[in-house]
C-alpha cells in the first residue's frame, strides 16, 4: 500500500463520516421543521349554561319603550323574572360585545346602560358578576371608551381582561371549528353565561347579532376564519347555550357595520330582546334591520343544525309596550 | 525534517468542488424558503420606510396634530399606530374585506382626546385617487350634506370624511358637539394638508 493509497482511503472514510453528519443533521432537522413545540393539552369542554324550561314556558321577550332599564325589567320579567334564570351564589358571566374602541353613540358595542340594568337583576338575585370580551382593538382601550369598564364597575361587576394563559383549546366539534383557542378563564368561572349583543349591520354575514357575539370569546387568528364565517357562527351557538341573550334594538347600525363610524349610521329602534333561542333572538333583529333572516346563511346554518327557531313567531313571544 | 506537500488527487478535487458548490444550494433554497412566509409571523411597520416612493409613512404627524388643535387640553392618545393591509384586521375587523377589495394598502391611526372626548383620525392609503374615491363613496350616507373639504368629502355631525390624493381619511368625534366640531375641522384640515406636501408616489407594482 502506497502513502497516496493510504491518504486517499483516510480522506474517502472522513468524507463518508462527514457526509453521514450532514445528512444526519439534515434529516433531524427536516423532522424537526414546523413541528409543534409544546405538547398540545387536551381540549376543554364547556357546559352548557342553559336552563331547563317546561314546555310552555316562555322563550323569547320583546320589550318596546325608551327607558332601558324599564324595558330590561319587563322582558325578563315576561321570562319567569331573573330569578327563574340565576340563584344565589351563581356566578354569571356577561358577555358583551366590546370589540372596538368606539364610543356607545355609534352603536357598535355593547350599550352600557343595558350593561348596567342586567348586572343589577343578576345582583338582585344574588349573583357575583364577571364582565368579559376579547376585543379587537386594545382590550383596555375597548372598555374604556365603549363605556363599559365604567359601567360594570359601579354596578359591582368585575371586569376581566384577556391576557395570555387565560386562554384554552375548547372543543367545538362544530363544522369549520372543531377545536380553537377561546378566552376560557371568566368561562372557568361562570356558572351562568348571559350575552348581550348590539344590532348591527356587518359587511360579511349581514348581521352581528347574539350569536356573532361570541366571536368575542375566540383567540388565535380569528381572522382566518373570515371567510367561511356563516359556519363559523353557528359553530359558535353549538360552543355556548347560554342562559339568557339580550339584543340591544334601541339603537341600531343600519348600514357601515361591524365598524360604523358616522351617527346617522345609527336609527332609534326603541325595543330590548330577551330570550333563550339565540337564533330566534337574532331572526328577530334581522328583520329590525331591514333584513329576511331566510337570507342570513349563518341563521339557516344554525336551523339545519337543530340550534334554535328561525321562525321566532312559532316561539309565541310576549311582546309587550313599557 | 521538511514537511512533504501532497499533492492533492482529481477525485479529492471533485469532491471538493462538489461540497463547495453545494453552498450556494443552501443558500438559494433558504432564499425561496424566506419568500413564503407567515404574514402573521410579521408585521411590517410602514414608519420605518421613510423614504419617498416606497411608503405613506409619517403622514400623521403628532406636532403638526398638537399645533393645529392649540389646546393643551386636548392630547394624543398614545402614538400613531400603522397598519399594512395584512394586518388591517388587528384595527377594524371585518371590515377590512371591503377595504382590501379596495386596494388598500396601509392605514395610519390616531387618536386625540381631552380626558372625556376623543377624536380618531383614519387614514387609508388607498392606491389611487380612484380607489380613495370609491371607499368615500361606499361608506357615504345617501342624504349625508358635503364637507368643508372639497368636493370629495361630507360631514356626518361631527365627524368628516374626505378623499385627498390617494387617501381615504375619517376624522370621527366621538359625540355630536360644535366644540368637536371644530376641533376635528383643524385636524382634517392639517391632514388635508400634510397629504398634499408630502404624498409620495407609489410604485408602479403597487398598483
Amino acid at each position: 500500500m502506497t502513502d497516496d493509497t493510504a491518504d486517499r482511503r483516510e480522506f474517502l472514510k472522513q468524507v463518508s463520516r462527514t457526509g453521514l453528519a450532514l445528512a444526519g443533521a439534515s434529516l433531524g432537522a427536516w423532522w424537526l421543521h414546523n413541528r409543534p413545540t409544546a405538547v398540545e393539552a387536551t381540549p376543554v369542554t364547556l357546559p352548557r349554561y342553559d336552563v331547563l324550561l317546561g314546555a310552555g314556558d316562555p322563550r323569547l321577550a320583546i320589550a318596546h319603550g325608551t327607558s332601558v332599564d324599564t324595558m330590561v325589567r319587563a322582558a325578563v320579567e315576561a321570562l319567569g323574572g331573573m330569578s327563574r334564570f340565576v340563584v344565589r351564589g351563581d356566578t354569571v358571566l356577561i358577555k358583551p360585545n366590546v370589540a372596538f374602541d368606539r364610543p356607545p353613540a355609534l352603536a357598535s358595542t355593547t350599550h352600557p346602560d343595558i350593561l348596567r340594568a342586567v348586572i343589577r337583576l343578576c345582583r338582585e338575585a344574588g349573583a357575583r358578576v364577571l364582565v368579559a370580551d376579547n376585543p379587537i382593538n386594545s382590550p383596555e382601550g375597548a372598555f374604556h371608551r365603549s363605556g363599559i369598564k365604567a359601567a360594570a364597575e359601579e354596578e359591582g361587576a368585575v371586569v376581566r381582561y384577556p391576557r395570555p394563559g387565560m386562554f384554552e383549546t375548547v372543543r367545538l366539534g362544530g363544522v369549520v371549528l372543531e377545536t380553537w383557542p377561546v378566552f376560557y378563564e371568566p368561562l372557568r368561572e361562570a356558572t351562568k353565561v348571559i350575552g348581550i349583543a348590539p344590532t348591527k349591520d356587518h359587511n360579511l354575514c349581514g348581521a352581528s347579532l347574539t350569536m356573532k357575539n361570541w366571536y368575542g370569546l375566540l383567540g388565535g387568528a380569528r381572522n382566518l376564519l373570515h371567510q367561511k364565517i356563516d359556519d363559523v357562527i353557528a359553530d359558535l351557538a353549538s360552543l355556548v347555550r347560554p342562559t339568557l341573550v339580550f339584543l340591544d334594538a334601541t339603537r341600531m347600525l343600519m348600514t357601515n357595520g361591524p365598524t360604523g363610524g358616522r351617527l346617522s349610521d345609527v336609527v332609534a329602534g326603541d325595543t330590548i330582546v330577551c330570550g333563550v333561542d339565540q337564533v330566534a333572538v337574532d331572526a328577530y333583529g334581522a328583520t329590525r334591520l331591514g333584513r329576511d333572516p331566510q337570507d342570513l346563511g349563518y341563521l339557516r346554518h344554525a336551523q339545519a343544525r337543530g340550534l334554535g327557531a328561525l321562525r321566532w313567531q312559532s316561539l309565541n313571544p310576549r311582546e309587550l309596550t313599557v | 525534517m521538511t514537511p512533504v506537500q501532497r499533492p492533492v488527487s482529481p477525485a479529492e478535487r471533485r469532491v471538493s468542488m462538489a461540497l463547495l458548490a453545494l453552498l450556494p444550494l443552501i443558500a438559494l433554497a433558504v432564499y425561496l424558503k424566506g419568500q413564503r412566509y407567515d404574514p402573521a409571523t410579521f408585521s411590517l411597520d410602514p414608519a420605518f420606510l421613510d423614504e419617498p416612493g416606497i411608503g405613506a409613512a409619517g403622514l400623521l404627524r403628532l406636532d403638526d396634530l398638537a399645533a393645529a388643535v392649540a389646546d393643551a387640553a386636548w392630547q394624543a392618545d398614545g402614538g400613531v399606530e400603522h397598519f399594512t393591509a395584512d394586518t388591517l384586521y388587528e384595527k377594524i375587523d371585518g371590515r377590512a374585506d371591503i377595504y382590501l377589495a379596495n386596494g388598500v394598502r396601509t392605514l395610519q391611526f390616531v387618536s386625540f382626546t381631552d380626558g372625556q372626548s376623543f377624536i380618531d383620525i383614519f387614514l387609508y392609503d388607498m392606491t389611487t385617487p380612484e380607489q380613495a374615491s370609491a371607499m368615500l363613496a361606499v361608506e357615504r350616507p345617501p342624504d349625508a350634506p358635503a364637507g368643508d373639504l372639497g368636493g370629495d368629502s361630507y360631514r356626518a355631525d361631527a365627524s368628516r370624511f374626505f378623499r385627498e390624493g390617494r387617501y381615504y381619511v375619517q376624522v370621527i368625534a366621538s359625540e355630536s358637539s360644535d366644540r368637536l366640531a371644530a376641533v376635528g375641522l383643524r385636524l382634517a384640515q392639517t391632514v388635508a394638508a400634510r397629504v398634499r406636501a408630502g404624498s409620495p408616489p407609489v410604485p408602479m407594482d403597487s398598483r
